[in-house]
């Protein structure tokens, strides 16, 4: 599907498959910081590689691009068992702030709903603020009493779904 | 519970009568000024503390968004001149340091006029070999007086110093070297810790096997070890300084208040350790407004801060602060228990030190070793005390003050960091009772606020949160050398607007401020910071390992210990000789102050399905919290926390 982000330049969204994974691989060597979310993306290219072709087995991925420049990558592991998604989201340094993000996770609700999910969740450091008022705006909200750890949970229900 | 937060003011009633700042009001209203009319504020301090050979044209201008920071533009001054020039005249023979070596049969006063003659000949030398105004020099020494000097003789001509303390290895040091392409190293040929010789001219020579931009190594001979020196590029201090075609003088080189000063590696939460770049102006102010205010230091005072000048608190208060003031400083280059644990003690009585600085570490390494050290001494002249470089346990306080500060003196349990440059939250011994393990109320210019888990002002009393500061102050980094964008992003990317500190913190409800602890992943270790992610990548330069996790825990000397997770690659057997060198690979890498205290061999990392290292169970479980581990839902196989508890009873 093809949006324009907030600057007015189009970019596509659409799922990700195996064929992807080049594309990735190049969006995330240039990707800064490396490491700095709970270890992700890894810093040492064979690691970062094999992370990738993991995410891209265990989940769905949606990516944005520009042309073929992958600029966004949001990726679903669904635990059908308890019919919720671990949900991650990475977008090129460059690129935020324009919009890419929303327009992912919207492909991504889309996606757990017609799965049965009832939910997305995903953890993030505790005072990563620009990453939390990111994922605010996507209705993301804190779950659980882990108040005072260094890693908190965020979950959001998949709208149409009963709430959790 | 009660006396853990109980308030101790025995010394209020004194110091309110001659201390610079006169009590809670004075200090209210004069931090409220800071805060509200900073240009104002800071000129006077500006004009007070410093000489100036060119008056600035704006005292601030700043844009946080961009982290770009200008403190006194316009305004021309030289370090050199103001530690050593302008106090010639009344001080040429006053005692700027009296030195001790690690042999306490060695000792040396050295005046300010000493400090000026040795500074300049230096600073001779340093043109002669090509350094000039910008260029990087690295400096790799034990604490003799030949340290201070040779930061002296870099700032005297604009050359930018580099402290690497001698405690980093080899590989530490040659990173550092080329990171900030330094053209010049000034070192010795050994060191003496505790009556051993350490030849640390060997890591030098180590680190510049690739370092080929080095063209001058300067050497001082400190140990008698004579090492061949490679004429291409080696010279004896001595015989360098000893040149006749030199002139004794070198006229100070006029440097912009934002011109770089020197460059200070430090550990961050991700990557190598980052160059952190103070300049002039608004550092020297700082400096020398934080050592005369906090420490209440008189001009008759001696002051002994007994930090490595390799880390910021000796750049501050071991050089910089003290000598800009015109102050006697104590100098030495042993530890705290050679030959026996009362030698500080000795040193105190020596040198009549009335007031005294020092870390957490070294109080509750002496507090062990018990009070009878203390008393071998007349430590009387002690009027002040003061702790640095991690919060201090409630206990190691009340031993300080009761046998070292005689139920007397006030701590001074300062908050600040190597990006800071000087204190930003501190005790002030004229203005408030003080309390165990509270840092009090912030410095002049400091404006901090706690913010909560989504980034708002916490609004109740003793809510947890992270420190953050709103404005700029003169002290301040301006900048990671050579990276920039690495500091606006580390350090305006997370709280707009502000300042992040990193440090987790709380105020209670009188105001008193209490830093928990860092909420990234920096640990503290005997007070210096490393960065898990360093030891990560060191451990992980191995073969065998495929992937390793590194937290801090508790650790009743150091602070907090390293406690590291390893998962080797599938097919090798975990062995004590593997833990042997995986410990001995860090310390090469890094240094001894990154020596591993605990290595638990793990068959996974507690991940996410994403990836995601749940380093909270780490923490958890490397503190022994185990029935504290909480909600392990988000683990792709909760498994592993089991598997990681077991292991951890046998590691």
């Amino acid at each position: 599907m093809r949006f324009v982000d907030k600057e007015g330049v189009p970019f596509d969204v659409r799922t990700g498959c195996d064929d992807d994974v080049p594309g990735l691989c190049a969006m995330y060597d240039g990707f800064s910081p490396k490491g700095k979310f709970q270890g992700v993306p890894p810093v040492e290219q064979k690691a970062c590689r094999e992370w990738i072709g993991n995410l891209v087995d265990r989940g769905r991925s949606f990516l944005a691009l520009r042309g073929d420049r992958i600029i966004g990558h949001l990726v679903i592991i669904p635990d059908l068992d308890r019919r919720e998604g671990e949900y991650l989201i990475f977008v090129d340094q460059k690129e935020r702030n324009r919009g890419v993000g929303t327009r992912l996770t919207e492909a991504a609700l889309e996606h757990a709903r017609g799965l049965g999910l009832r939910g997305l969740w995903l953890t993030v450091g505790t005072y990563n603020f620009p990453a939390i008022a990111l994922y605010r705006k996507f209705g993301f909200r804190f779950f659980g009493l882990d108040r005072f750890e260094r890693e908190r949970t965020m979950r959001l229900a998949v709208p149409g779904e009963p709430c959790l | 519970m009660e006396e853990d937060i109980k308030k101790y003011d025995a010394h209020l009633e004194t110091f309110r009568k001659d201390a610079y700042v006169q009590g809670w009001d004075a200090y209210r209203k004069m931090h409220a000024r800071s805060i509200e009319e900073p240009e104002d504020f800071w000129a006077e301090q500006a004009e007070a503390y410093l000489t100036w050979e060119k008056p600035w044209e704006r005292v601030l201008e700043y844009d946080f968004d961009e982290a770009r920071i200008e403190w006194f533009g316009g305004g021309v001054l030289n370090a050199s001149t103001n530690c050593l020039d302008r106090n010639l005249e009344k001080l040429r023979d006053k005692t700027a340091y009296h030195w001790e070596g690690d042999d306490p049969d060695e000792r040396k006063t050295v005046t300010y006029g000493d400090l000026y003659e040795q500074v300049n000949r230096m600073a001779a030398v340093l043109k002669d070999r090509g350094v000039g105004k910008g260029d990087r020099v690295v400096v790799y020494m034990p604490m003799i007086v030949e340290l201070p000097v040779a930061l002296l003789a870099c700032a005297r001509i604009g050359a930018v110093h580099s402290v690497v303390f001698g405690g980093f290895s080899a590989e530490a040091l040659a990173n550092r070297i080329k990171d900030c392409g330094a053209r010049l190293v000034v070192t010795v040929d050994g060191g003496f810790r505790a009556g051993k010789t350490v030849p640390l001219k060997q890591n030098v020579d180590d680190a510049l096997k690739s370092c080929p931009d080095v063209e001058t190594v300067i050497v001082f001979d400190r140990a008698g070890l004579n090492p061949e020196l490679d004429a291409s590029r080696e010279v004896w201090w001595h015989e360098a300084v000893a040149d006749d075609s030199l002139p004794d003088h070198v006229p100070p080189e006029p440097m912009d208040a934002e011109d770089p000063l020197f460059i200070l590696y430090t550990s961050g939460s991700t990557g190598k350790p980052k160059g952190v770049v103070h300049t002039h102006g608004g550092y020297l102010v700082f400096a020398a407004m934080t050592t005369r205010l906090t420490f209440d230091l008189k001009d008759d005072e001696v002051f002994w801060c007994t930090a490595d000048i390799g880390w910021v608190t000796g750049h501050t208060y071991g050089v910089y602060g003290p000598l800009i003031n015109g102050f006697t400083s104590v100098l030495y280059e042993g530890v705290p228990n050679h030959p026996d644990f009362d030698r500080y003690w000795a040193l105190v009585e020596r040198y009549k030190v009335a007031k005294f600085y020092t870390a957490p570490t070294v109080i509750r390494a002496l507090a062990k070793e018990g009070h009878e050290h203390v008393e071998k001494h007349d430590i009387s002249s002690l009027k002040l005390l003061g702790s640095v470089g991690e919060p201090i346990n409630p206990e190691a306080w009340r031993w300080y003050h009761h046998w070292v500060g005689r139920d007397w003196c006030p701590i001074m349990d300062t908050w600040w960091q190597t990006e800071t440059g000087g204190h930003m939250l501190t005790p002030l011994p004229g203005v408030a009772a003080i309390k165990p393990g509270s840092c009090s109320f912030p410095f002049f210019g400091v404006d901090p606020v706690i913010l909560d888990d989504v980034g708002q002002e916490v609004r109740y009393p003793n809510q947890e949160g992270v420190l953050c500061i709103r404005k700029p102050w003169p002290g301040m980094a301006r900048t990671v050398y050579g990276d920039h964008e690495r500091f606006k992003e580390t350090y305006f990317s997370q709280a707009p607007g502000m300042y992040f500190t990193g440090d987790g913190a709380k105020r209670d409800e009188e105001g008193y401020y209490w830093i928990i602890g860092r909420i990234d992943d920096v640990i503290n270790v005997s007070g210096h910071r490393l960065g898990t992610a360093e030891i990560e990548s060191a451990l992980v330069l191995h073969d065998k390992v495929a992937e390793a996790a590194v937290v801090g825990f508790p650790h009743e000397q150091k602070g907090q210990g390293i406690y590291a997770f390893v998962t080797l690659n599938s097919g090798v057997a975990p062995s004590d000789g593997l833990k042997k060198e995986l410990i001995g690979l860090v310390r090469s890498e890094i240094g001894p102050i990154a020596t591993i205290d605990v290595l638990q061999w793990a068959d996974a990392l507690p991940k996410t399905r994403s990836g995601k290292i749940m380093r909270r169970i780490l923490q958890k479980i490397a503190a022994g919290k185990v029935d504290e581990i909480g909600d392990t839902s988000t683990i792709a196989d909760p498994s592993v926390v089991d598997q990681l508890i077991e292991a951890r009873e046998t590691t």
